[in-house]
């Protein structure tokens, strides 16, 4: 076998080596979620602060059943998946703590919006982009609502800051737990 | 008579002792003294090891060693090694070589759902540079596993033009070991039907097909790649690719998960097998190298 013979088998070897190994070297999996889906965080109004919400339950008006959206009774954060069929989503918080807990202090969160059919990738699959033209929402306990892009897209970032007026427990030993502070 | 006689020996002997003391004081050689307008050179010494005492062996790379048996000193028969060739020694005008690349086609027998064919030609430039042009139609018609849509792409043409370098350019135009870079373009269109959105949260189903999208892209390839003559003028070739998109048009639907001549997005490497017809345009005899 001359040389250039030799050569060639070797790269014909590497190349068919490379080629099996490139079969599998697309990027595969979606990164980013498969639908779009406004993140929302919650804040403290005094403090701009995250805060983690006790006996909290979200769920969109008019879903069957009033299916909470949170999944625990605390929570900081909450997905509120936007109806594609129609151009406002309404979402209720309503608060379970005692003495919170009545129809008059449940807060209404509501987002007018363009829905945008866009295909994303193979990966991510086909999906609603939402343009949210208007919030809105009641002032029970929540303060106020941020939202610094329109655009919802299914990049999974925090769309929306909502701030509510917390009260802030003194856990120090022997501290009256009913003694709290209203800000 | 007895003293002439005598006599005549008595001079003959004079004139030997002379001569002899004379020519033992200076010996005179009469040499001619050599032109200096002329060059001089020395008698060759003969150099290098008696032949008649070497023996010959191969080398691991196939050269013919000789070795003296009496000094064990080995030398390369370099008369028995090809000269180092400079320059090109085919001619310009070397060869013409058409391929029909067949990846894409077996791909599609065996499952790919997407693909087509092409076929291609070059000009062997002194079997050195090769100057390419491609010409394909491909379609695809893609539902991926658990997804909520199917990409349709109709068939369309895709063109590619490049060059490849020959890195034994002064070999055996049968093996080649080459790399080159294509710059391709299509024009296409896709759909992307059976859309079906459905929330996790709020019920009903939401069916939907993006309308029709036309558009261009344009992407650039590395490539390398071997032939091997099979037999008479048919070859066989693998090439293997690196893709990068330069340019496409705007969607407003969305990027295409395919491009005619690309394949998939997202797959930076992928490979081409051809079947290639080489026609010589140059029958005349040269010297093998390295053969």
């Amino acid at each position: 076998m001359n040389r250039p013979c030799r050569i060639s088998a070797t790269v014909l070897t590497a190349l068919l080596t490379l080629m099996v190994f490139a079969t599998g070297c697309n990027s595969s999996g979606c990164m980013e979620n498969q639908s779009s889906i406004p993140l929302a965080g919650f804040y403290s109004a005094g403090t701009e602060e995250r805060v983690v919400i006790d006996s909290i339950k979200v769920y969109g008006l008019g879903a069957p059943g009033d299916s909470a959206l949170t999944s625990s009774v605390r929570a900081s954060q909450v997905y509120l998946p936007l109806r594609s069929s129609a151009e406002s989503t309404a979402f209720c918080f309503r608060y379970l703590q005692k003495d919170l807990d009545t129809p008059q202090l449940i807060d209404t969160l509501t987002l007018d919006y363009d829905s945008e059919p866009r295909f994303v990738s193979e990966e991510c699959g086909a999906m609603y982009f939402y343009h949210v033209r208007r919030l809105t929402h009641t002032r029970h306990l929540i303060d106020s609502v941020a939202m610094p892009d329109s655009l919802i897209d299914n990049v999974d970032i925090e769309r929306l800051k909502i701030y509510f007026l917390t009260q802030t427990v003194d856990d120090t030993p022997g501290a009256d737990p009913d003694q709290t502070e209203q800000e | 008579m007895m003293k002439r006689l005598l006599k005549l020996l008595l001079i003959t002997a004079a004139v030997a002792v002379f001569t002899d003391t004379v020519t033992a004081q200076r010996r005179i050689n009469p040499v001619k003294q050599p032109d200096p307008t002329t060059l001089q050179r020395k008698a060759k010494k003969p150099s290098g090891p008696d032949r008649s005492n070497l023996a010959e062996r191969l080398d691991a790379q196939g050269n013919v060693v000789l070795v003296d048996t009496v000094t064990g000193l080995e030398f390369v028969d370099t008369t028995a090694v090809a000269g180092h060739v400079v320059g090109n020694i085919y001619p310009l005008l070397h060869s013409v070589t058409v391929g029909l690349d067949v990846w894409d086609p077996v791909m599609r027998i065996i499952g790919q759902d997407y693909g087509g064919a092409s076929v291609w030609g070059t000009i062997g430039l002194h079997n050195r540079f090769f100057p390419r042009f491609e010409f394909g139609m491909s379609q695809a018609d893609i539902t991926p596993d658990g997804m909520n849509f199917t990409f349709k792409s109709p068939l369309a043409p895709f063109f590619k033009i490049g060059c490849a370098y020959n890195i034994f350019y002064n070999s055996d135009p049968d093996y080649q070991l080459s790399f080159g870079a294509n710059y391709a373009f299509t024009p296409f269109s896709y759909t992307i039907e059976n859309v079906k959105l459905l929330s996790d949260y709020w019920p009903g189903e939401t069916d939907l097909t993006f309308p029709k999208t036309s558009t261009t892209a344009g992407y650039f390839e590395i490539t390398a790649g071997i032939k091997v003559r099979i037999v008479k003028n048919i070859s066989l070739g693998w090439h293997i690719k690196y893709h990068t998109i330069l340019h496409e048009g705007r969607s407003a639907v969305g990027k295409p998960i395919y491009i005619p001549g690309f394949g998939k997005r997202g797959t930076p490497i992928t490979g081409a097998f051809s079947v290639m017809y080489t026609l010589p345009l140059n029958k005349q005899e040269l010297p093998r190298v390295d053969k």
